[in-house]
Protein backbone atom coordinates (compact mmCIF):
# COMPACT_ATOMS: atom_id res chain seq x y z
CA UNK A 1 0.00 0.00 0.00
CA UNK A 2 1.62 3.52 -0.93
CA UNK A 3 -0.24 6.15 1.50
CA UNK A 4 0.89 9.59 0.20
CA UNK A 5 0.66 12.23 2.53
CA UNK A 6 1.31 16.08 1.41
CA UNK A 7 0.88 18.37 4.56
CA UNK A 8 1.84 21.68 6.30
CA UNK A 9 2.57 22.65 10.22
CA UNK A 10 3.20 26.06 11.72
CA UNK A 11 2.66 27.60 14.74
CA UNK A 12 0.23 30.36 14.35
CA UNK A 13 1.63 32.78 17.24
CA UNK A 14 5.10 33.15 16.58
CA UNK A 15 5.24 35.87 13.58
CA UNK A 16 5.69 36.35 9.96
CA UNK A 17 8.38 33.67 9.77
CA UNK A 18 8.30 29.99 10.96
CA UNK A 19 11.16 28.56 8.74
CA UNK A 20 13.11 27.64 12.07
CA UNK A 21 9.79 25.84 13.37
CA UNK A 22 8.96 24.44 10.25
CA UNK A 23 13.15 22.95 10.20
CA UNK A 24 13.03 21.14 12.78
CA UNK A 25 10.00 19.41 11.86
CA UNK A 26 12.11 18.37 8.65
CA UNK A 27 14.57 17.63 9.90
CA UNK A 28 12.91 14.75 12.00
CA UNK A 29 11.03 13.60 8.91
CA UNK A 30 14.99 13.51 7.16
CA UNK A 31 15.89 11.65 9.69
CA UNK A 32 12.89 8.84 9.81
CA UNK A 33 13.84 7.28 6.25
CA UNK A 34 10.37 7.72 5.00
CA UNK A 35 11.18 9.31 1.23
CA UNK A 36 9.50 13.19 1.06
CA UNK A 37 10.25 16.06 -0.79
CA UNK A 38 10.27 19.62 0.52
CA UNK A 39 8.20 22.00 -1.52
CA UNK A 40 7.63 25.81 -0.86
CA UNK A 41 3.66 24.77 -0.06
CA UNK A 42 4.56 21.64 1.96
CA UNK A 43 6.31 18.77 2.51
CA UNK A 44 4.81 15.25 0.81
CA UNK A 45 5.59 11.98 2.86
CA UNK A 46 4.96 8.57 1.19
CA UNK A 47 4.42 5.39 4.00
CA UNK A 48 3.11 1.91 3.41
CA UNK A 49 0.17 2.39 5.99
CA UNK A 50 -2.32 5.10 7.49
CA UNK A 51 -0.83 4.54 10.71
CA UNK A 52 2.73 5.19 9.77
CA UNK A 53 1.73 8.58 8.41
CA UNK A 54 -0.63 9.75 11.18
CA UNK A 55 2.00 8.92 13.65
CA UNK A 56 4.56 11.43 11.58
CA UNK A 57 2.33 13.96 12.13
CA UNK A 58 2.20 13.31 15.58
CA UNK A 59 5.57 12.96 15.75
CA UNK A 60 5.42 16.57 14.10
CA UNK A 61 3.11 18.34 16.41
CA UNK A 62 4.84 16.57 19.51
CA UNK A 63 8.31 19.17 18.43
CA UNK A 64 6.01 22.05 18.28
CA UNK A 65 4.27 21.66 21.40
CA UNK A 66 6.80 22.80 24.08
CA UNK A 67 7.16 26.21 22.34
CA UNK A 68 3.54 26.99 20.53
CA UNK A 69 0.24 27.50 22.01
CA UNK A 70 -1.53 27.18 18.82
CA UNK A 71 -0.48 24.89 15.89
CA UNK A 72 -2.12 24.96 12.43
CA UNK A 73 -1.70 21.85 10.16
CA UNK A 74 -3.16 21.07 6.49
CA UNK A 75 -3.00 17.53 5.65
CA UNK A 76 -3.80 15.82 2.00
CA UNK A 77 -3.91 11.87 1.60
CA UNK A 78 -4.10 10.02 -0.94
CA UNK A 79 -4.29 6.61 -0.12
CA UNK A 80 -3.82 3.69 -2.74
CA UNK A 81 -3.91 -0.27 -1.79
CA UNK A 82 -1.29 -2.42 -3.75
CA UNK A 83 0.65 0.59 -5.03
CA UNK A 84 3.80 1.33 -3.68
CA UNK A 85 6.52 4.72 -4.77
CA UNK A 86 3.80 6.83 -5.66
CA UNK A 87 5.99 9.69 -4.83
CA UNK A 88 8.16 8.57 -8.01
CA UNK A 89 5.17 6.87 -10.33
CA UNK A 90 2.76 9.67 -10.12
CA UNK A 91 5.24 12.43 -11.44
CA UNK A 92 6.70 9.61 -14.01
CA UNK A 93 3.07 9.31 -15.15
CA UNK A 94 2.85 12.91 -16.49
CA UNK A 95 6.23 12.64 -17.46
CA UNK A 96 5.48 9.58 -19.99
CA UNK A 97 3.17 11.90 -21.43
CA UNK A 98 4.59 15.24 -22.09
CA UNK A 99 8.04 14.08 -21.52
CA UNK A 100 10.56 15.67 -18.62
CA UNK A 101 8.98 18.37 -15.95
CA UNK A 102 10.66 20.69 -13.53
CA UNK A 103 11.07 19.41 -9.76
CA UNK B 1 16.49 -21.12 -5.39
CA UNK B 2 16.77 -18.28 -7.40
CA UNK B 3 14.55 -17.35 -10.60
CA UNK B 4 17.33 -17.77 -13.25
CA UNK B 5 16.58 -14.86 -15.08
CA UNK B 6 19.04 -12.45 -17.42
CA UNK B 7 18.43 -9.93 -19.86
CA UNK B 8 20.78 -10.73 -22.80
CA UNK B 9 21.48 -8.24 -25.49
CA UNK B 10 23.29 -9.17 -28.47
CA UNK B 11 24.94 -7.29 -30.52
CA UNK B 12 27.11 -7.43 -34.03
CA UNK B 13 28.80 -5.55 -36.77
CA UNK B 14 26.08 -3.26 -38.28
CA UNK B 15 24.01 -5.17 -41.09
CA UNK B 16 25.19 -8.27 -39.92
CA UNK B 17 22.76 -10.87 -41.49
CA UNK B 18 20.28 -13.01 -39.05
CA UNK B 19 22.22 -15.90 -39.15
CA UNK B 20 24.89 -14.04 -37.37
CA UNK B 21 22.53 -13.25 -34.51
CA UNK B 22 20.98 -16.87 -34.10
CA UNK B 23 24.07 -18.33 -34.29
CA UNK B 24 24.70 -16.31 -31.00
CA UNK B 25 21.58 -16.78 -29.17
CA UNK B 26 21.73 -20.66 -30.17
CA UNK B 27 25.30 -20.73 -28.46
CA UNK B 28 23.70 -19.35 -25.44
CA UNK B 29 20.81 -21.60 -25.07
CA UNK B 30 22.76 -24.83 -25.68
CA UNK B 31 25.55 -23.45 -23.11
CA UNK B 32 23.10 -22.16 -19.98
CA UNK B 33 20.31 -24.46 -20.49
CA UNK B 34 18.58 -23.89 -17.05
CA UNK B 35 19.13 -19.97 -17.08
CA UNK B 36 16.20 -18.12 -18.12
CA UNK B 37 17.86 -15.68 -20.98
CA UNK B 38 15.71 -12.56 -22.20
CA UNK B 39 16.81 -11.63 -25.27
CA UNK B 40 16.21 -8.31 -24.99
CA UNK B 41 16.68 -4.59 -26.93
CA UNK B 42 17.33 -2.60 -23.64
CA UNK B 43 18.32 -2.58 -20.16
CA UNK B 44 20.57 -5.72 -20.50
CA UNK B 45 21.95 -7.73 -17.93
CA UNK B 46 24.67 -9.30 -20.45
CA UNK B 47 25.97 -7.81 -23.03
CA UNK B 48 26.94 -10.91 -25.68
CA UNK B 49 29.40 -10.07 -28.48
CA UNK B 50 28.92 -12.39 -31.66
CA UNK B 51 31.37 -10.35 -33.88
CA UNK B 52 33.77 -7.92 -33.93
CA UNK B 53 32.48 -4.69 -35.26
CA UNK B 54 29.67 -4.49 -32.90
CA UNK B 55 31.29 -1.55 -30.54
CA UNK B 56 29.55 1.32 -31.31
CA UNK B 57 26.25 -0.57 -30.53
CA UNK B 58 27.19 -2.02 -27.19
CA UNK B 59 28.64 1.50 -25.85
CA UNK B 60 25.18 2.87 -27.03
CA UNK B 61 23.31 0.41 -24.63
CA UNK B 62 25.58 1.10 -21.31
CA UNK B 63 24.19 3.69 -19.21
CA UNK B 64 25.83 5.39 -15.89
CA UNK B 65 25.50 3.63 -12.84
CA UNK B 66 24.98 0.30 -13.90
CA UNK B 67 26.93 -3.22 -14.06
CA UNK B 68 26.94 -4.77 -17.69
CA UNK B 69 28.23 -8.56 -18.31
CA UNK B 70 30.37 -8.31 -21.13
CA UNK B 71 30.39 -11.86 -23.03
CA UNK B 72 32.29 -12.31 -25.66
CA UNK B 73 32.40 -15.83 -28.15
CA UNK B 74 35.24 -16.67 -29.63
CA UNK B 75 34.48 -16.23 -33.13
CA UNK B 76 34.88 -13.18 -35.28
CA UNK B 77 36.71 -11.26 -33.39
CA UNK B 78 34.01 -10.52 -30.68
CA UNK B 79 36.97 -10.89 -27.56
CA UNK B 80 38.28 -8.48 -29.53
CA UNK B 81 35.33 -6.34 -29.65
CA UNK B 82 34.53 -6.77 -26.05
CA UNK B 83 37.81 -5.65 -25.06
CA UNK B 84 37.37 -2.52 -26.67
CA UNK B 85 33.97 -2.17 -24.67
CA UNK B 86 36.13 -3.00 -21.67
CA UNK B 87 38.44 -0.65 -21.98
CA UNK B 88 35.78 2.44 -22.84
CA UNK B 89 33.45 1.01 -20.10
CA UNK B 90 37.09 1.63 -17.47
CA UNK B 91 37.24 5.02 -19.00
CA UNK B 92 33.60 6.29 -18.67
CA UNK B 93 33.09 5.06 -15.32
CA UNK B 94 30.82 1.88 -16.30
CA UNK B 95 31.25 -1.18 -13.98
CA UNK B 96 31.95 -4.35 -15.92
CA UNK B 97 33.15 -7.82 -16.22
CA UNK B 98 34.53 -9.42 -19.48
CA UNK B 99 34.23 -13.02 -19.94
CA UNK B 100 34.14 -15.52 -21.98
CA UNK B 101 31.01 -17.59 -23.04
CA UNK B 102 32.97 -20.65 -22.03
CA UNK B 103 34.40 -19.16 -18.98
CA UNK B 104 30.90 -18.09 -17.81
CA UNK B 105 29.60 -21.59 -18.28
CA UNK B 106 32.78 -23.22 -16.50
CA UNK B 107 32.12 -20.98 -14.03
CA UNK B 108 28.80 -20.72 -13.57
CA UNK B 109 29.04 -16.88 -13.81
CA UNK B 110 25.53 -16.52 -15.59
CA UNK B 111 23.68 -18.30 -11.88
CA UNK B 112 26.13 -16.20 -9.88
CA UNK B 113 24.41 -12.90 -11.62
CA UNK B 114 20.66 -13.96 -11.61
CA UNK B 115 21.65 -14.86 -7.98
CA UNK B 116 22.54 -11.61 -7.42
CA UNK B 117 19.73 -9.85 -9.70
CA UNK B 118 17.32 -11.98 -7.82
CA UNK B 119 18.98 -10.52 -4.22
CA UNK B 120 18.65 -7.07 -5.54
CA UNK B 121 15.21 -7.27 -6.81
CA UNK B 122 14.14 -8.90 -3.31
CA UNK B 123 16.12 -6.24 -1.14
CA UNK B 124 13.89 -3.63 -3.01
CA UNK B 125 10.90 -4.88 -1.48
CA UNK B 126 12.16 -5.11 2.04
CA UNK B 127 11.77 -2.64 5.07
CA UNK B 128 13.37 -2.54 8.16
CA UNK B 129 13.25 -0.47 11.61
CA UNK B 130 15.85 0.96 13.53
CA UNK B 131 14.41 1.29 17.35
CA UNK B 132 15.79 3.71 19.69
CA UNK B 133 18.66 5.43 18.52
CA UNK B 134 22.30 3.98 17.03
CA UNK B 135 24.64 3.42 20.02
CA UNK B 136 27.24 6.08 20.11
CA UNK B 137 30.06 4.26 20.19
CA UNK B 138 29.20 2.76 16.90
CA UNK B 139 31.04 5.90 15.71
CA UNK B 140 32.03 4.23 12.53
CA UNK B 141 28.18 2.27 11.66
CA UNK B 142 25.91 5.68 11.12
CA UNK B 143 24.47 6.52 7.98
CA UNK B 144 21.70 8.67 6.99
CA UNK B 145 18.48 5.76 6.70
CA UNK B 146 17.81 7.43 3.35
CA UNK B 147 21.38 5.79 2.10
CA UNK B 148 19.96 2.77 3.07
CA UNK B 149 17.28 3.36 0.20
CA UNK B 150 19.42 5.30 -2.49
CA UNK B 151 22.13 2.22 -2.13
CA UNK B 152 19.98 -1.09 -2.38
CA UNK B 153 16.19 -0.16 -2.14
CA UNK B 154 15.60 -1.37 1.37
CA UNK B 155 13.07 1.07 3.34
CA UNK B 156 14.52 1.89 6.54
CA UNK B 157 12.65 3.83 9.60
CA UNK B 158 13.87 5.41 12.53
CA UNK B 159 11.14 4.15 15.32
CA UNK B 160 12.27 6.48 18.39
CA UNK B 161 11.56 5.08 21.78
CA UNK B 162 9.00 8.24 22.70
CA UNK B 163 7.08 7.36 20.30
CA UNK B 164 7.15 3.59 20.92
CA UNK B 165 4.71 1.74 24.12
CA UNK B 166 7.02 0.81 26.80
CA UNK B 167 8.32 -2.62 26.30
CA UNK B 168 7.87 -3.76 29.47
CA UNK B 169 3.81 -2.81 29.68
CA UNK B 170 3.87 -6.07 27.12
CA UNK B 171 2.58 -9.31 28.57
CA UNK B 172 5.43 -12.25 28.72
CA UNK B 173 5.48 -14.28 25.60
CA UNK B 174 4.19 -17.78 25.97
CA UNK B 175 6.52 -19.13 23.00
CA UNK B 176 9.59 -17.48 24.44
CA UNK B 177 9.40 -18.83 27.81
CA UNK B 178 8.85 -22.08 26.44
CA UNK B 179 11.63 -21.89 24.20
CA UNK B 180 13.74 -21.05 26.79
CA UNK B 181 12.30 -23.01 29.91
CA UNK B 182 15.00 -26.03 29.35
CA UNK B 183 17.72 -23.60 30.31
CA UNK B 184 16.80 -23.33 34.07
CA UNK B 185 17.38 -19.99 34.01
CA UNK B 186 14.64 -18.74 36.79
CA UNK B 187 13.35 -15.17 35.72
CA UNK B 188 13.14 -14.44 32.50
CA UNK B 189 9.69 -12.25 32.74
CA UNK B 190 11.43 -8.69 31.77
CA UNK B 191 13.10 -10.28 28.45
CA UNK B 192 9.81 -12.15 27.14
CA UNK B 193 8.06 -8.83 27.51
CA UNK B 194 10.63 -7.52 25.16
CA UNK B 195 9.85 -10.29 22.96
CA UNK B 196 6.36 -9.21 22.62
CA UNK B 197 7.07 -5.91 22.13
CA UNK B 198 10.29 -6.29 19.67
CA UNK B 199 7.21 -9.32 18.06
CA UNK B 200 4.18 -6.57 18.00
CA UNK B 201 6.75 -3.71 16.24
CA UNK B 202 7.44 -5.94 12.87
CA UNK B 203 4.01 -7.02 13.13
CA UNK B 204 2.71 -3.73 13.32
CA UNK B 205 5.14 -1.68 10.96
CA UNK B 206 5.53 -5.16 8.97
CA UNK B 207 9.55 -5.20 9.25
CA UNK B 208 11.57 -7.43 7.66
CA UNK B 209 14.67 -6.70 9.99
CA UNK B 210 15.38 -4.93 13.09
CA UNK B 211 18.23 -3.01 15.13
CA UNK B 212 17.44 -2.04 18.59
CA UNK B 213 19.44 0.37 20.97
CA UNK B 214 19.56 -2.47 23.73
CA UNK B 215 22.24 -0.96 25.89
CA UNK B 216 19.52 1.25 27.16
CA UNK B 217 17.33 -1.46 28.17
CA UNK B 218 19.60 -3.40 30.46
CA UNK B 219 20.98 0.32 31.80
CA UNK B 220 17.52 1.70 32.31
CA UNK B 221 15.01 -1.26 33.00
CA UNK B 222 17.81 -4.04 33.84
CA UNK B 223 16.87 -6.86 31.02
CA UNK B 224 18.75 -7.67 27.68
CA UNK B 225 17.30 -7.95 24.26
CA UNK B 226 19.50 -10.45 23.32
CA UNK B 227 17.46 -13.67 23.86
CA UNK B 228 14.96 -12.16 21.91
CA UNK B 229 16.70 -11.25 19.40
CA UNK B 230 18.25 -14.60 19.38
CA UNK B 231 14.94 -15.74 18.75
CA UNK B 232 13.74 -13.57 16.08
CA UNK B 233 16.92 -14.31 14.17
CA UNK B 234 16.22 -17.79 14.01
CA UNK B 235 12.86 -16.88 13.39
CA UNK B 236 13.76 -15.41 10.30
CA UNK B 237 13.69 -12.01 11.38
CA UNK B 238 16.40 -10.43 11.31
CA UNK B 239 17.54 -8.59 14.39
CA UNK B 240 20.77 -6.65 15.31
CA UNK B 241 22.36 -5.02 18.51
CA UNK B 242 22.88 -1.96 19.40
CA UNK B 243 21.11 0.25 16.67
CA UNK B 244 24.00 -0.99 14.47
CA UNK B 245 22.45 0.17 10.67
CA UNK B 246 25.45 -1.22 8.67
CA UNK B 247 25.44 -5.09 10.44
CA UNK B 248 21.73 -4.83 9.79
CA UNK B 249 22.13 -3.84 6.28
CA UNK B 250 24.58 -6.50 5.72
CA UNK B 251 22.54 -9.12 7.31
CA UNK B 252 19.48 -8.17 4.52
CA UNK B 253 22.13 -8.35 1.97
CA UNK B 254 23.23 -12.03 3.27
CA UNK B 255 20.05 -13.53 3.60
CA UNK B 256 18.65 -12.12 0.08
CA UNK B 257 22.21 -13.67 -1.16
CA UNK B 258 22.45 -16.87 0.39
CA UNK B 259 19.03 -17.40 2.53
CA UNK B 260 21.02 -17.67 5.48
CA UNK B 261 20.87 -15.59 8.83
CA UNK B 262 24.10 -14.38 10.13
CA UNK B 263 25.55 -14.27 12.90
CA UNK B 264 26.63 -10.77 13.68
CA UNK B 265 29.34 -10.52 16.48
CA UNK B 266 32.41 -8.41 17.97
CA UNK B 267 36.26 -8.85 16.46
CA UNK B 268 37.23 -9.26 20.22
CA UNK B 269 41.14 -10.10 19.27
CA UNK B 270 43.02 -10.62 15.93
CA UNK B 271 46.02 -12.85 16.61
CA UNK B 272 48.65 -14.29 13.99
CA UNK B 273 46.40 -16.92 12.19
CA UNK B 274 42.88 -16.07 13.28
CA UNK B 275 40.29 -13.76 15.15
CA UNK B 276 38.07 -14.60 17.69
CA UNK B 277 34.64 -13.09 17.22
CA UNK B 278 32.69 -13.15 20.11
CA UNK B 279 28.73 -11.66 20.73
CA UNK B 280 25.88 -11.60 23.35
CA UNK B 281 23.45 -13.36 20.86
CA UNK B 282 23.61 -15.91 18.17
CA UNK B 283 20.41 -17.29 16.30
CA UNK B 284 19.40 -20.13 18.23
CA UNK B 285 19.21 -21.90 14.58
CA UNK B 286 23.04 -21.72 14.01
CA UNK B 287 24.24 -23.26 17.60
CA UNK B 288 24.41 -26.86 18.72
CA UNK B 289 23.49 -25.96 21.90
CA UNK B 290 23.63 -23.51 24.57
CA UNK B 291 23.03 -21.53 28.04
CA UNK B 292 21.98 -18.52 29.22
CA UNK B 293 24.68 -16.56 31.24
CA UNK B 294 24.41 -12.99 32.39
CA UNK B 295 24.62 -10.38 29.64
CA UNK B 296 28.68 -9.60 29.31
CA UNK B 297 29.39 -6.13 29.91
CA UNK B 298 26.60 -5.52 32.23
CA UNK B 299 26.52 -9.27 34.18
CA UNK B 300 22.76 -8.63 34.51
CA UNK B 301 20.22 -10.62 33.02
CA UNK B 302 20.53 -13.24 30.35
CA UNK B 303 22.74 -13.57 27.37
CA UNK B 304 23.43 -16.55 24.88
CA UNK B 305 26.34 -18.46 24.70
CA UNK B 306 26.34 -21.26 21.91
CA UNK B 307 28.39 -23.70 20.44
CA UNK B 308 28.22 -22.32 16.54
CA UNK B 309 26.95 -25.15 14.35
CA UNK B 310 29.10 -24.09 11.16
CA UNK B 311 32.90 -24.94 9.98
CA UNK B 312 33.56 -22.89 6.96
CA UNK B 313 32.24 -19.72 7.01
CA UNK B 314 32.03 -16.42 5.32
CA UNK B 315 32.93 -12.91 6.99
CA UNK B 316 31.13 -9.75 5.68
CA UNK B 317 31.23 -6.28 6.71
CA UNK B 318 30.16 -3.41 4.28
CA UNK B 319 31.44 0.20 5.48
CA UNK B 320 28.98 3.12 6.30
CA UNK B 321 28.75 4.37 3.26
CA UNK B 322 27.63 1.29 1.73
CA UNK B 323 30.32 0.96 -1.07
CA UNK B 324 32.72 -0.86 0.23
CA UNK B 325 33.26 -4.39 2.21
CA UNK B 326 35.32 -6.82 3.75
CA UNK B 327 34.38 -10.05 2.18
CA UNK B 328 36.70 -13.18 3.72
CA UNK B 329 36.17 -17.15 4.36
CA UNK B 330 37.28 -19.24 7.14
CA UNK B 331 37.23 -22.03 8.91
CA UNK B 332 36.34 -22.34 12.59
CA UNK B 333 39.37 -24.35 14.56
CA UNK B 334 38.08 -23.39 18.17
CA UNK B 335 34.79 -22.71 20.21
CA UNK B 336 36.52 -21.25 23.43
CA UNK B 337 34.65 -19.92 26.57
CA UNK B 338 36.82 -16.75 27.66
CA UNK B 339 35.83 -14.67 30.42
CA UNK B 340 37.23 -11.88 28.67
CA UNK B 341 34.47 -11.39 25.77
CA UNK B 342 30.96 -11.67 25.08
CA UNK B 343 29.64 -14.94 25.73
CA UNK B 344 29.21 -16.60 22.43
CA UNK B 345 32.87 -17.31 20.53
CA UNK B 346 34.51 -19.13 18.11
CA UNK B 347 38.18 -18.64 16.63
CA UNK B 348 38.22 -18.18 12.45
CA UNK B 349 41.18 -19.31 10.44
CA UNK B 350 41.52 -16.47 8.11
CA UNK B 351 44.49 -16.02 5.40
CA UNK B 352 47.16 -13.68 6.10
CA UNK B 353 45.52 -11.25 3.63
CA UNK B 354 42.44 -11.14 5.15
CA UNK B 355 43.87 -10.97 8.38
CA UNK B 356 45.99 -7.96 7.51
CA UNK B 357 42.80 -6.18 5.97
CA UNK B 358 41.18 -6.73 9.07
CA UNK B 359 43.99 -5.04 11.39
CA UNK B 360 44.89 -2.71 8.71
CA UNK B 361 41.96 -1.13 7.35
CA UNK B 362 38.52 -2.27 9.37
CA UNK B 363 35.62 -1.10 8.54
CA UNK B 364 33.73 -1.61 11.67
CA UNK B 365 33.85 -3.88 14.93
CA UNK B 366 31.14 -5.59 13.96
CA UNK B 367 31.32 -8.73 11.30
CA UNK B 368 28.78 -11.49 10.27
CA UNK B 369 29.58 -14.60 10.00
CA UNK B 370 27.69 -16.94 7.59
CA UNK B 371 27.96 -20.65 7.52
CA UNK B 372 29.78 -22.07 3.92
CA UNK B 373 32.02 -20.04 1.41
CA UNK B 374 29.98 -17.25 -0.28
CA UNK B 375 32.89 -14.97 -0.95
CA UNK B 376 32.60 -15.33 -4.70
CA UNK B 377 28.49 -14.23 -4.29
CA UNK B 378 29.26 -11.41 -2.00
CA UNK B 379 31.85 -9.99 -4.67
CA UNK B 380 29.21 -10.53 -7.71
CA UNK B 381 26.93 -8.42 -5.51
CA UNK B 382 30.09 -6.01 -4.76
CA UNK B 383 29.93 -5.67 -8.82
CA UNK B 384 26.68 -5.23 -9.67
CA UNK B 385 26.26 -3.24 -6.47
CA UNK B 386 28.78 -0.58 -6.61
CA UNK B 387 30.25 -2.02 -3.38
CA UNK B 388 34.21 -2.04 -3.92
CA UNK B 389 35.29 -5.49 -1.90
CA UNK B 390 38.52 -4.37 0.34
CA UNK B 391 41.62 -5.99 -0.24
CA UNK B 392 44.07 -7.16 1.90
Amino acid sequence: MSVLMEFAMFPTDKGESVSPFVSKIIKMIDESGYEYRLTPMGTIVEADDLKEILSLVERAYKILEPDCRRVYSAIKLDIRQGAENCLEKKVQSVENQIGKVKK
Amino acid sequence: MHAMKIRIRLVAFRDAPKEVYEQARNRLIECFPIIHLAFVEEAPDAICFASGGSEQLAVSLMEPGRFYLLLAGDQGNAYAAATEVKAWADLNGRSTKLVTIKQAMEDKILDRLAGVNQARHQLQHQKAALIGEVSHWLVASHFPLSLVRDRFGIKMIHLPWKTLPDYLEHPPDEEFLNVFAESKKKDLEKEARIHTFLQHIVQEYQLDGVTVECFSMVKDRGATACLSLALLNSRNILAACEGDLVSLTGMMVTRALTRHVPWMANIASINHDHVLFAHCTAPLNVVRAYSLPSHFETDKSAAVQGDLDMEDVTIYRLNAQLNKAYIAEGRIVARPKHAFACRTQVEVALSPEDLHALREHPLGNHHLIIPGRYGDLFRWFGWVSGVQAIQG
